[in-house]
């Protein structure tokens, strides 16, 4: 058990240590790839400490906010949404084809469409990222809903549940594996588009930090704003697998019997 | 009478998506929303039109496919050669788990400014970080699809000695493809995103739907930019279309869970 964990450290490990030396041996110039260790000082100086002309750790600040304001929206949203949509077989079907056609299309296209109503804000860009969230944890939800054992709403029945009683006590916790597994996918997708559209909009936040470092040539800046993000997006996606691991164990359990 | 209802919740259907049209062009001719910033449907359908004619918007969308194309084809191959061998190899797969995890929820779109640097503005750059984003949920889900192969299954194709090609063809791709193709499915969202960001940050290309869509907006030609905006959504819609019955077709037998696949990746 130990040593497995050691095979997983290892070839991080192994990155870094070439990080590390390639650019400190010269053999790759330092504007090009600039050393970790000065990659994490930068982090610490700028983001930490807020020193530096590229203020990283207020555009961090930015970033998780709007990201995190979107993902809420979204999810505030998706979900009743999604259990009205699930519930009926009919609102379903009607509302597939819209559904359909609004889900593949890639949510930078429509990047001029909220400029036009909202005008570069706070609220466009959450508004914005909340529009380019929301698809996992509908269409999950839904899904959620309809797929639900037609043996736990016979058990409901026979217990002389209310609907509102049924509801709280078997459809949404019967639907809740499916949500989160939706707002996992959804939190990942928000912080793409958070940056996407703050590189497009050039305004504020790490996506304008990182635009702004290649104009300046600033490779330190930029692989401090690539490693901060990589860690938040791994941070936010482990916060959802100890979630699932925790919450939703029955549901693993009962994926496992069947 | 199954057949009528089922017509009937097409229309239906159909009717919303038309309704939203409506409803967009009411706003419009009512100014609720100031026209010139919201050009009423009925021009923007006439100026969608228009561009299909002179070929404008069509060639646009086919600059931006043919990159995201080339960048997520080379992600297909790469993903699932090195999925396989991965989720075959139980140890290969604990040591590179870690760093495929870290990697994988990055937003991707930050590379573009690096690629750039490295470079230069080219449209090898697109290509690159195309590759790069839409690798991971191929990746993982071939990796996944391989190894819920049952231990049983495997066992057996040990007895009956079935090795070499035989053994990918007909025991590894069969249990891995839906789990792939639902990887590819993922993997084309994400592609979409990137390709279209980079041709917005400016500099890269001067061609694709990215760039004709802030070139109106700037202009202030509002009416072809959502002619582009809908030409997007279409190809993106048929696209992701192909894809879905691909799945259907191949493996009806995972249709259902296939949208459970979807959701883990």
């Amino acid at each position: 058990m130990k040593l497995e964990y050691l095979y997983g450290v290892l070839p991080i490990a192994v990155i870094l240590v070439v990080w590390q030396l390639l650019p400190q041996l010269g053999i790759v110039p330092q504007q090009f790839l600039p050393k970790v260790s000065s990659v994490f000082y930068e982090i610490y100086t700028s983001a930490l400490l807020g020193q530096g002309r590229y203020q990283l750790g207020a555009n961090y600040l930015f970033t998780i906010e709007r990201t995190l304001l979107g993902f809420a929206l979204a999810a505030i949203i998706a979900v009743p949404l999604g259990i009205v949509i699930g519930s009926s077989r009919s609102v379903n079907r009607i509302l597939e084809p819209t559904l359909e056609v609004f889900r593949p299309l890639p949510p930078v296209v429509l990047i001029p469409f909220f400029i036009l109503i909202f005008g570069i804000n706070d609220s466009m860009y959450v508004a914005y990222i909340a529009f380019g969230a929301v698809w996992p944890i509908l269409i999950n939800t839904i899904d959620g809903v309809r797929e639900i054992e037609p043996l736990y709403l016979d058990l409901a029945k026979c217990l002389m549940m209310n609907k509102v009683r049924s509801f709280f006590r078997i459809r949404l916790p019967a639907t809740s594996p499916y949500i989160v597994s939706g707002m996992r996918v959804s939190l990942l997708l928000a912080l793409l588009v958070t940056v996407a559209i703050e590189m497009v909009t050039g305004h504020n936040g790490l996506g304008f930090s990182v635009v702004y470092a290649q104009e300046e040539s600033d490779a330190t800046t930029l692989y401090s704003v690539i490693v901060l993000l990589a860690i938040t997006g791994y941070v936010f996606d482990l916060l959802f697998v100890q979630a699932e691991n925790r919450f939703m164990k029955w549901y693993k359990l009962s994926q496992n019997l069947t | 009478m199954r057949i009528l209802t089922d017509y009937l919740f097409i229309v239906a259907g159909v009717g919303v998506l038309l309704s939203i049209l409506l409803i967009w062009q009411i706003v419009s001719i009512t100014n609720v929303l100031p026209s010139t910033i919201f050009p009423s449907a009925y021009s923007v359908v006439l100026s969608f039109f228009s561009q299909v004619e002179n070929g404008s918007v069509i060639l646009a969308v086919i600059y931006t496919l043919s990159r995201l194309f080339e960048g997520y084809l080379f992600a297909a191959a790469i993903g699932i050669v090195a999925g396989i061998s991965i989720g075959l190899n139980r140890l290969v797969n604990r040591s590179l788990d870690p760093l495929v995890q870290f990697l994988r929820p990055m937003p991707s779109v930050v590379l573009i400014p690096l690629a750039i640097l490295y470079f230069g503005l080219v449209d090898s750059v697109i290509i690159l970080i195309v590759t790069y984003a839409s690798l991971w949920p191929i990746l993982i889900n071939t990796i996944d699809g391989v190894r819920s192969i049952d231990p049983l299954v495997i066992e057996t194709a040990n007895q009956l000695r079935i090795t070499g090609l035989k053994r990918l063809r007909k025991i590894i791709l069969p249990a891995a493809a839906p789990f792939i193709v639902s990887g590819l499915r993922v993997s084309l969202g994400i592609a979409w995103i990137v390709a279209v960001t980079a041709e917005m940050i400016g500099g890269i290309v001067s061609n694709g739907v990215g760039v004709s869509i802030f070139y109106y907006l700037n202009s202030g030609n509002l009416a072809p930019m959502y002619g582009a905006i809908i030409a997007v959504a279409i190809f993106a819609y048929f696209l992701n279309r192909i894809l879905l019955v691909t799945q259907y077709r191949l493996m009806p037998w995972v249709a259902r869970s296939s949208r459970m696949l979807d959701h883990e990746a």
